[in-house]
């Protein structure tokens, strides 16, 4: 028998077995298992396993269908006079019954709490009976009544009170979606009760949402008033730690007066209603008390400002419960409030983030006068009245801030992030922070918060205050280590933030140095967790920024793992380490990776968040960015309108995303050609940039530079300058000198020096860019080719074709292994190539370059493209030289006219063509049209250009020489004239040849040279 | 919290499924997984009374939560059960491994004072294995592991489960019978080793 059939034949046999009774069964399998032990063997274990597995499965069943069988065990029969019914719940204090009340002519449903047997309450019941009276007079119909007391059999006390059948009023909220509204009316009811019981001179304590719960009908119900007050009082103060009940309460809600035994008084009542409005509308608690050691929490709550609310909203929060681990994300929260988390922000910014953080102030007395006060404000609030909760100010709290830590870490790391010039809006929404947001951002919410409101000591002098910042930067880096040396979680969580801070500062190597340590001291303490992840994330981002392109892979593969690995497989976390994964394979033109990268992680934040949402608006524009890159226009265009569009109904209106986002999309409108909308993005983003970020921003000199790019090629150089030298500035004083921004600084005004003829300057900022490149990158990297690719053409056209054509060699080789031979730049070094090797008057060698770049122009840009414009006009020119005037003249006339078509008729280009159209009509004799082309041209250039432009020199020249051609001497003289003037200024290599003209020009027109001169 | 969020996902998930897309069942358990999780939660938050995970109630509440009741058929119900039938084992399990977790020197103190009162009471050691084990069974005979998904984690009857799985209410209690005895003969060979 087959293994398979073997155990068939044994199923049926069991089931056969199971069919008999029990006694019978014996003979059955005697019977048919006769000439099979093994067969044997098996059944009768199945029938072995039959019984154990009823037994198993039934009780572990029970287990979790009724669940606490522990607890079930544990209830007692009777508590006083009190029959147990079930037990309702336990807490720090004690274990609440639901308990019946067997009277003799009713009976009513109480709870029923007894205080949990080892706490030091021997004086509890004494205490109770002194103030029952009290208690039991509080008569509201929002406070639960305490109805009886007394004292177990084994002497443990017990309050007997209204049963109250609800929900902790935050999970009613929720459960219910409910709006902030909706939860600001619902808490002014619990403000009402709560100012009763104060003016009943009675204070809770121990407000928490556990203690507020609402019915099914929706009625607030306060529990436990005054109870705790009666346990905290019978305890062994005399221990340290224990008094006022500290271990017993909810940490998160306790004030600042409660965790350090002061006396508690309404104010803290006060406080603990700050706490739960804060819990409402936000969802999160003010606090992360990860920590349970006890003074770690008092310091905490005495010296931690709390996040404010409508920037909590944006946390994501993970809460450890015993079995399982709950995120708390904007998403989630804003969900659970029926609106979305932009506007849910916008709604708690402002009034309700001052008056949670009045009421929760650590100054009892600074804090709103009763519960009353609150809720009037509260009322004020929702019929749009001004509000008497205000702001403490920067000043103020800075303050207070450095009275408690007068040499505190904290306190150094404030005074450098606001000296830096690092403003809320630099660190919320950038673009980079925004994709880099991980947990270490939280840490540091309460530096973000203090500067949040204003950011007084931006300065336009940033290098002087990069200076301090430097300064104060490393002295709090190295305190981070000392101070903090038993916390090394926390330590580990603001060294990533501090980093942070030198990243932004461009200080790579000090943020991958905080980044390795958080690292280490993670892991060393938390093994593989969200914060390893983390820091990984930002170890990858700084080795990226850093080009360290390889390690930051890896780094980031490792990440991406260990995302996946804590965070689940399909979780947006997951699409973010993704996201970060694929800019890295970008930069190292793995297009596929990225690509897939990207549209995974764009699959998941779909999946995640919905079509509508800000990560989604991001990974698109990264595969936009992608896209363009592949020479897809279309789709990128479509990419990032989607994505604007997005972004457009999320965010403020001036919000910088939105800018970044119309500059992304200038860009590619810009690569695709269509000129006239992308100068209107262009403007646009840059006027909403400045006002949203201020001009010394590094966004604004991205702007200014792809600007001024395109500006040059519209051949308007002197605006185009102007935005480049701009760039340049802001860059080497964001940057410093040595830097991926200046280098393409420099490259890029130095493409424009070429375009406006000054080719020794742009030789000489070449030169820089080339240097810092090769300093960054190594010999063979991308940007480094392309730095050589421009120092070729400088050369070149300085008249120095043969070094050019060993530079654009070694860049050709670069390109084709790097990206194939289907590329627009190696279509390009082809092309360049061509060129030089023309000047050296290798012209066969240059003509199949020329055929090779125009294929993968037209493939990659379409016909209609300037660059194919262009390889059109060189090819012409190279067949003119090779002596076929007719397919020079086919050649040029193409590339005129596809150039006025797409440049109009002011180009640059067009100019160029104009002057090459016309000298081969010229040689061919067609001088009519030659000299109307030819005066145009010199009209255009001496306008657009200027007099003195080698330009225009040359189309004087080219029209001096027709008329030499036609013997209209003295027409042709004052031309060559002026074009040899403008070239002797520039001292351009075209002089001798004009000089050459004029001698020949005087002596066919018969006159002596030298008398002319 | 968020129970709502991807009603409108389940539901094209479930009718993609039925158009053959085998991949979308594959998208559909993680997103199932994590809203039963949070409705888990929930429940056991809300349910001061008598602590009770529900199992059953909650894998027909999710029905109702996550799928839109007019756009699927009976098939599609079938579908989104046996998957909540999963995704309910992995969450006891989750709950169960993170449970022995604790015991094994967790930090007991970073439990909120508030949840302490309320998540159930299972055996984790049985659990797991029992987990372990059903691996195993799917392996060996996949049915009869969704079975026990269905009747041991999701509470379905006999009938229920043999609709779910669409196969006759005689091969479910059979099928049931012997999945119980295999199982229980492994885990006692765990729990022994």
């Amino acid at each position: 028998m087959k293994p398979t059939e073997h155990r068939h034949a044994a199923e049926a046999l069991f089931l056969d077995a199971l069919d008999l009774p029990p006694v019978q069964r014996e003979a059955f399998l005697q019977q048919r298992c006769a000439d099979d032990p093994a067969l044997e063997a098996e059944v009768r274990s199945l029938l072995a396993a039959h019984e154990g597995a009823d037994a198993m499965f039934n009780v572990t069943l029970a287990n979790q269908r009724s669940a606490a069988a522990s607890a079930m065990t544990a209830l007692p029969e009777q508590v006083g006079t009190y029959k147990v019914v079930a037990e309702l719940g336990r807490g720090g204090m004690g274990t609440v019954y639901r308990a019946r009340h067997e009277g003799k002519d009713f009976q009513r449903e109480v709870a029923v709490k007894v205080v949990t047997p080892g706490l030091r309450n021997e004086h509890i019941l004494e205490r109770f009976l002194h103030e029952r009276k009290i208690l039991a007079s509080l008569n509201h119909p929002n406070i639960a009544r305490l109805l009886d007391g007394g004292q177990t059999e084994d002497g443990r006390p017990f309050f007997v009170m209204e049963l109250v059948e609800g929900v902790p009023i935050t999970q009613y909220c929720d459960d219910r979606k409910l709006s902030v509204d909706e939860r600001l009316q619902l808490f002014q009811t619990v403000c009402q009760a709560v100012h009763y019981a104060h003016q009943n001179l009675i204070v809770h304590r121990d407000l928490k949402p556990s203690n507020i719960l609402v019915t099914e009908e929706g009625i607030v119900k306060l529990l436990d008033f005054g109870i705790a007050k009666l346990i905290e009082e019978g305890e062994d103060t005399s221990a340290p730690h224990t008094r006022t009940g500290f271990q017993l309460m909810t940490p998160e809600y306790a004030s600042p007066e409660q965790v350090t035994g002061d006396a508690l008084t309404t104010s803290s009542d006060v406080y603990a209603l700050g706490v739960l409005l804060y819990e409402l509308l936000t969802g999160h608690r003010p606090y992360r008390l990860n920590s349970r050691v006890v003074h770690e929490i008092a310091r905490i709550i005495c010296d931690e400002e709390p996040e404010r609310p409508s920037t909590a909203v944006s946390r994501v929060e993970t809460i450890e419960g015993r079995e399982e681990t709950t995120t708390i994300s904007p998403d989630t929260v804003s969900e659970a409030r029926s609106t979305h988390t932009d506007k849910l922000r916008r709604r708690l910014a402002g009034d309700l983030d001052n008056i949670v953080l009045m009421a929760m102030r650590k100054e009892p007395d600074r804090r709103y006068g009763s519960a009353q006060q609150m809720a009037e404000d509260v009322r004020r609030h929702l019929s749009g009245l001004p509000v008497v909760a205000c702001r403490d100010t920067v000043r103020y709290r800075a303050q207070k801030f450095v009275q408690r830590h007068p040499w505190g870490v904290a306190a150094t790391v404030l005074a450098l992030v606001l000296l830096s010039g690092f403003s809320l809006l630099t660190w919320q929404q950038s673009l980079e922070i925004a994709q880099e947001r991980d947990r270490a951002e939280e840490v540091s919410d309460f530096l973000v918060e203090v500067f949040s409101q204003s950011d007084p000591f931006t300065t336009g002098d940033a290098s002087a205050a990069e200076m301090t910042a430097r300064e104060l930067l490393d002295r709090g880096a190295a305190r981070l280590a000392d101070d903090l040396t038993d916390q090394p979680v926390l330590q580990a969580r603001l060294a990533l933030v501090m980093g942070r801070v030198y990243q932004n500062l461009g200080l790579h190597e000090e943020n991958e140095r905080l980044a390795r340590e958080s690292l280490a001291l993670l892991r060393a303490h938390e093994g593989d967790s969200a914060d390893v992840a983390a820091a990984l994330l930002a170890l990858g981002i700084a080795l990226r920024e850093d080009s360290r392109l390889e390690e930051a892979e890896a780094v980031h593969r490792e990440a991406l793992a260990l995302t996946q690995e804590t965070f689940g497989q399909r979780s947006h976390e997951v699409a973010r380490a993704m996201n970060l994964l694929a800019i890295v394979y970008r930069q190292q033109d793995r297009l596929d990776e990225a690509e897939n990268h990207y549209r995974a992680a764009l699959r998941l934040q779909r999946r995640a968040f919905g079509k509508e949402h800000l990560a989604v608006a991001q990974t698109m524009n990264n595969l936009a960015i992608l896209l363009q890159q592949r020479d897809r226009f279309d789709e990128a265009e479509a990419l990032k309108r989607e994505s604007l569009a997005i972004r457009q109904a999320l965010l403020p209106e001036n919000d910088p995303r939105i800018a970044q986002q119309i500059h992304d999309l200038a860009r590619t409108l810009d690569e695709k050609g269509d000129d006239a909308a992308a100068e209107q993005y262009y403007q646009q983003a840059l006027a909403m940039q400045r006002s949203a970020l201020g001009d010394d921003h590094k966004l604004v000199a991205r702007t200014l530079r792809n600007y001024g790019s395109f500006l040059m090629d519209q051949g308007r150089y002197a605006e185009a300058e102007q935005n480049l030298q701009a760039a340049l500035s802001l860059e080497v004083k964001i940057f410093g000198e040595v830097s991926r921004d200046v280098a393409k600084g420099y490259n890029n005004l130095s493409v424009l020096k070429v375009r406006q003829g000054d080719y020794r300057a742009a030789e000489e900022l070449i030169r820089k860019a080339l240097a810092i490149r090769t300093d960054l990158y190594g010999p063979n990297h991308a940007s480094v080719a392309s730095a050589k690719s421009n120092l070729a053409g400088v050369l070149a056209r300085q008249g120095l074709p043969a070094e050019a054509e060993v530079l654009y060699r070694e860049v050709l080789a670069l390109r084709q292994a790097r990206y194939g031979s289907e590329h627009r730049s190696v279509a390009q070094a082809n092309q360049f190539l061509a060129i030089v090797l023309m000047r050296q008057g290798k012209l066969a060698e240059a003509a199949p370059r020329y055929e090779a770049a125009l294929a993968i122009q037209r493939a990659v840009y379409g016909d209609a493209h300037p660059v194919v414009a262009q390889t059109q006009h060189d090819m012409a020119t190279l067949q003119s030289r090779l002596g076929n005037p007719e397919t020079a003249e086919r050649l040029h006339r193409e590339a005129l006219a596809l150039r006025r078509q797409l440049r109009g008729d002011e180009h640059p280009d067009v100019l160029q063509s104009l002057q090459s159209l016309g000298r081969v009509l010229t040689r061919q004799a067609q001088f009519e049209e030659a000299e109307r082309l030819l005066t145009e041209g010199v009209a255009t250039s001496r306008a657009t250009l200027g007099d003195e432009h080698p330009r225009t020199a040359n189309l004087l020249r080219t029209l001096a020489q027709l008329h030499e051609s036609q013997e209209s001497y003295a027409e042709a003289e004052p031309l060559f004239q002026e074009a040899l003037r403008i070239f002797q200024t520039r001292q351009h290599r075209d002089t001798t040849g004009v000089r050459a003209d004029l001698d020949a020009l005087y002596a066919a027109w018969g006159r002596p040279a030298t008398a002319m001169r | 919290m968020s129970d709502m969020a991807y009603q409108p996902e389940v539901t094209e998930l479930l009718l993609a499924f039925s158009d053959g897309e085998r991949d979308a069942m594959d998208d559909l358990m993680p997103i199932v997984y994590s809203q039963m999780r949070q409705m888990a939660h929930n429940q056991l938050r809300r349910e001061r009374r008598d602590h009770t995970l529900n199992t059953t109630a909650l894998v027909h509440e999710a029905f109702l939560k996550l799928v839109d009741q007019n756009r699927v058929q009976w098939q599609n119900r079938n579908h989104f059960f046996a998957i909540a039938a999963q995704a309910m084992r992995r969450i006891l399990v989750n709950y169960a491994k993170m449970r022995q977790r604790k015991k094994r020197g967790g930090d007991a103190a970073k439990v909120s004072f508030d949840e302490q009162q309320v998540l159930p009471q299972a055996r984790p050691e049985e659990l797991i294995a029992l987990d372990e084990a059903l691996t195993r069974l799917e392996a060996v005979d996949e049915r009869r592991a969704r079975i026990v998904e269905c009747r041991y984690f999701a509470g379905f009857s006999i009938d229920e489960t043999a609709e779910i799985l669409g196969v006759s209410a005689r091969t479910v209690k059979r099928d049931w019978t012997l999945a119980r005895a295999w199982l229980y003969r492994e885990i006692a060979a765990d729990l022994a080793a």
